[in-house]
């Protein structure tokens, strides 16, 4: 029998902001463990929420050991490294000091405009150990920023939201971010039609879902994936590099390793390499269901078998500006880009059809923006979005906030359907 | 029970939770959860501002009120704040569930029984690719105390099978799934027959289902759907925090103003006891019956008690939280649209060309809103043909409302204890949603 104890606590203090002002202010401690028992191919947990007693929790994991919970591959054995990212020793009153200026820097720079912010502050640690070498142990500290940005004469709910991680509290990297958005918001909107360049954030959630399903290897291995079968072909533009990332260069920062102790190199995965699908994304069980490489994908609550989940994916960035990424792409042209800013939902068709819907859209050239596009419809083929329609990733970051990378497609604009 | 600060508002959550998963796929069981947890979400309110604290230790309760009490500023007038007034103050045990009917009294075992009976329907069916069954129930049991004196103690539970699958055929893919959802065990009946219609559905679908050209089309939307609708369309809007302190939205939805077609009106309402249903709201107030719209016209919105007193309306009982972890904001409950008086055949029988949305696979609303359906059908000179292949329903929610113009006369709420809403950082809240069926004279239909 094999032993696992797996630990995380979150420490974290939220600042609502609204109406110019702190409305509200939310602290959390949260402990989270479990105990893992693996023998004969069966895996039994028993997890706690507060109070971590590993004695009778281990008593409860052998008791669920006989429940017949299949889990036929080998604990990740002889691994051990300890790990601190935490670039900040600030404190909640230091935290709430910062989030003042920050609110008072945005109600004097941008009158004009209304905001609703929650600014996290969390510190978490992350600890999984068994009895066979595995060591694993990540502290981490980072601010999230979920911005959202509205005209206060629109009569949209919200014309923009933006949400980033950052290390420390960098003021200037958040007032930089809304100026620029608020300084395209205020132009003139316009209507575009036709063929046109669009900037999705890399990790905008509509967009990626169809990506997750057809790299997922359960999607991959059962031959559902649009790319079934098609692993070391290249199916994808030359440009387009794909990772599974676990890195805080990508915008991540939960701990570097997954449910199931898997770490790779620098943190990343390349799951597509220079348009080479090289592999899906995989957990143990799945990688060994479908004879796939193991990626890292395992995710899990704190008491719950690690399963394959949605993998955290990142672009690598190209050597090109956005404009320069523009003019290879097309001769002629504006230079610039829609960055998708409120979308109100999209999806894709079995087949592979993406259509969204873009409530706020806003024209980018790499370093400001320019005019608002409202209410249009967006559509598609993921396999052109990826080929013949790919542009590529820009390598300054969008907004100038680190890791925040778009990724440019062209897609087609709708703003309104004939009747029929 | 706590020692409450003086010259502030305070009070107490505690929730005591007992949750069963089981999943089964590829043959295996996955997972075979049982999960039991007590902890805390307490506030503290000065009159400017709220101070929060989420503890997974209930020993640790009241050293959290003392902390929140030592950062906030004491008032002495906060008991006469507006929004300390508004907050209801009751003294009341209502608990169904938590005596012989609770889940937590079944075994484990007995529950994945009940979901291994339909494994053996699915394994009859061809194209499959593959699927994955679950089960799960919760108890929730509440306890909400207050420094108004507020003591109430309620419980929710619910119970539900999930079995998704993917079939393909010559290249075509269908990914559909079949749901059913209860409170008490009893209430659990065999769904083979609805099962095996829900996997006749999907294959007749993955066989004909044709592309469509994109265009505006009158549409039909099943209760499934038209409940989605609304509670993407309105049903957020009617959340008054979007829109608390935003002096252009405040103006623009008033109360009495005609927002949708005279034959609609939409309800939201906890106290009945859908997948949404919150006898009392996560400040202690009594949930109740709240038309939203009412024969076209903006009669209602959500509440917490800061926007009832910034709107200077009633409290309706919608503060609500996710877990222990987060605060409550306005989220709503049980959202309908009220019946109305065609059957369905005439209101198929009324559209020369157009769709029928039976299923969908998601829902987005704010300003726009767009739905995802799954498994649709054109209906052509009012008989309903083959399946189509629609990956968005798309439009202006406002404009939207306008064009529904026709209703049919029986409501059913959808009952799925695996769909809920998300809203800011709170994920996976239980709500409910139905109506009748609902068409739509023009919408935006991307294919």
């Amino acid at each position: 029998m094999i032993k696992e104890v797996y630990i995380k606590t979150v420490d974290e203090i939220c600042a609502r902001l609204r109406s110019g002002a702190i409305d509200s202010t939310r602290s959390r401690e949260i402990t989270r463990g479990s105990v893992r028992l693996y023998e004969n191919g069966k895996i039994g947990i028993a997890g706690a929420l507060g109070t971590f007693d590993e004695e009778g929790l281990t008593q409860k994991a052998k008791e669920r050991l006989d429940m017949g919970v299949v889990y036929t591959a080998l604990p990740t054995a002889e691994k051990r490294e300890e790990r601190e990212d935490i670039a900040t020793d600030m404190d909640a009153y230091d935290f709430l000091w910062e989030v003042e200026e920050l609110l008072k820097d945005q109600n004097r720079q941008f009158p004009e405009y209304s905001f609703v912010h929650d600014i996290r502050y969390i510190y978490e640690t992350h600890h999984l150990k068994n009895v066979i070498g595995l060591d694993l142990s990540h502290k981490t500290r980072y601010f999230e920023f979920n911005l959202t940005v509205k005209r206060k004469d629109s009569e949209n709910v919200k014309d923009g939201t933006l949400s980033f991680k950052l290390p420390s509290f960098d003021k200037n990297a958040v007032i930089g971010a809304l100026r620029t958005l608020c300084e395209g918001l205020s132009c003139a909107s316009a209507v575009p039609e036709g063929k046109i360049p669009v900037l999705f954030f890399f990790d905008d959630f509509l967009y990626n879902r169809k990506l997750w399903e057809t790299l997922n290897g359960i999607s991959y291995g059962s031959g559902s994936s649009l790319f079934s079968g098609k692993m070391g072909e290249k199916v994808f533009s030359e440009e387009l590099t794909l990772y599974q990332s676990r890195s805080r260069k990508d915008q991540f920062f939960d701990a570097f390793f997954d449910m199931e102790g898997i770490t790779n190199p620098e943190d990343r995965c390349p799951l597509i390499e220079n348009g080479i699908l090289r592999m899906p994304f995989t957990d143990k069980m799945t990688a060994k269901r479908f004879f796939l490489p193991l990626t890292g994908a395992a995710s899990a609550e704190y008491d719950s078998v690690p399963s394959i989940d949605y993998a955290h994916l990142a672009y690598r960035p190209s050597d090109y500006s956005l404009l320069e990424l523009l003019r290879r792409s097309v001769s002629e042209g504006e230079g610039k880009a829609l960055i998708v800013l409120q979308p109100t939902g999209g999806d894709y068709s079995a087949d592979g059809h993406f259509s969204l819907r873009l409530q706020t859209g806003i024209w980018y050239d790499g370093e400001r923006c320019d005019r608002p596009v409202q209410n249009i419809t967006l559509t598609a083929d993921m396999r052109k979005m990826l080929g013949d329609d790919w542009i590529g990733v820009p390598k300054q970051p969008l907004f100038n906030i680190p890791g925040l990378f778009g990724v440019c497609f062209w897609m087609t604009a709708q703003p309104r359907s004939p009747s029929k | 029970m706590f020692i409450f600060p003086d010259s502030l508002y305070c009070d107490v959550r505690m929730e005591e939770v007992f949750q069963t998963r089981i999943a089964f796929s590829f043959g295996n069981v996955q997972e075979m959860l049982e999960r039991r947890y007590i902890a805390a979400f307490i506030r503290v309110f000065d009159g400017v501002r709220w101070y929060y604290s989420a503890t997974s230790s209930i020993d640790a309760i009241q050293e959290h009120i003392n902390r929140l009490a030592s950062i906030a500023a004491p008032s002495q007038g906060v008991t006469e704040h507006p929004v300390v007034r508004k907050l209801e103050n009751h003294r009341e045990n209502l608990l169904l569930f938590s005596g012989p009917e609770s889940v937590s009294s079944r075994s484990i075992k007995e529950k994945y029984d009940l979901l291994s009976h339909y494994f053996p329907v699915i394994e009859n069916y061809d194209h499959i690719r593959y699927w994955m069954a679950y089960y799960i129930d919760e108890l929730r049991k509440k306890h909400f105390v207050s420094s108004k004196g507020a003591n109430i103690s309620f419980d929710y539970q619910k119970i539900g099978l999930h079995i998704g699958y993917e079939m393909s055929l010559n290249g075509n893919q269908v990914k559909d799934s079949f749901s059913y959802g209860t409170h008490a065990y009893r209430d659990i009946e065999t769904q083979d027959r609805k099962f095996a219609n829900a996997l006749n559905r999907s294959v007749d679908f993955l066989k004909r289902a044709k592309n469509i050209e994109s265009g505006r089309y009158p549409v039909i939307l099943s209760p499934f759907a038209a409940g989605i609708f609304a509670h993407e369309s309105f049903g957020h809007l009617s959340e008054s925090d979007t829109y608390q302190g935003d002096q252009a939205l405040k103006e623009r939805w008033v109360i009495g103003k005609q927002v949708a077609h005279k034959n609609l009106s939409i309800v939201d309402d906890g106290s009945i006891l859908g997948m949404g249903y919150t006898p009392f709201d996560d400040e202690g107030t009594k949930s109740r019956k709240t038309y939203l719209i009412r024969d076209g016209v903006m009669v209602g919105r959500l509440h917490n008690a800061a926007t009832a007193v910034d709107f200077n309306e009633n409290l309706t009982g919608n503060a609500r939280a996710t877990s222990f972890e987060y605060e409550p904001i306005v989220r709503m409950t049980n959202t309908y649209i009220e019946s109305g008086k065609k059957p369905l055949c005439l209101l198929i029988g009324e559209v020369d060309n157009g769709f029928l949305i039976e299923t969908i696979k998601s829902g987005f609303g704010s300003t726009n809103f767009t739905i995802s359906p799954a498994i649709a059908y054109r209906i052509r000179k009012g008989t309903i043909a083959e399946p189509v292949k629609i990956s968005l329903l798309t439009g202006n929610a406002f404009e939207t409302l306008f064009k529904i113009d026709g209703i049919s006369d029986e409501v059913s709420l959808n009952e799925n204890p695996f769909v809920s809403c998300t809203k800011r950082d709170q994920s996976m809240l239980p709500i409910d949603f139905g109506g009748p069926y609902v068409r739509i004279s023009e919408i935006d239909v991307v294919g």
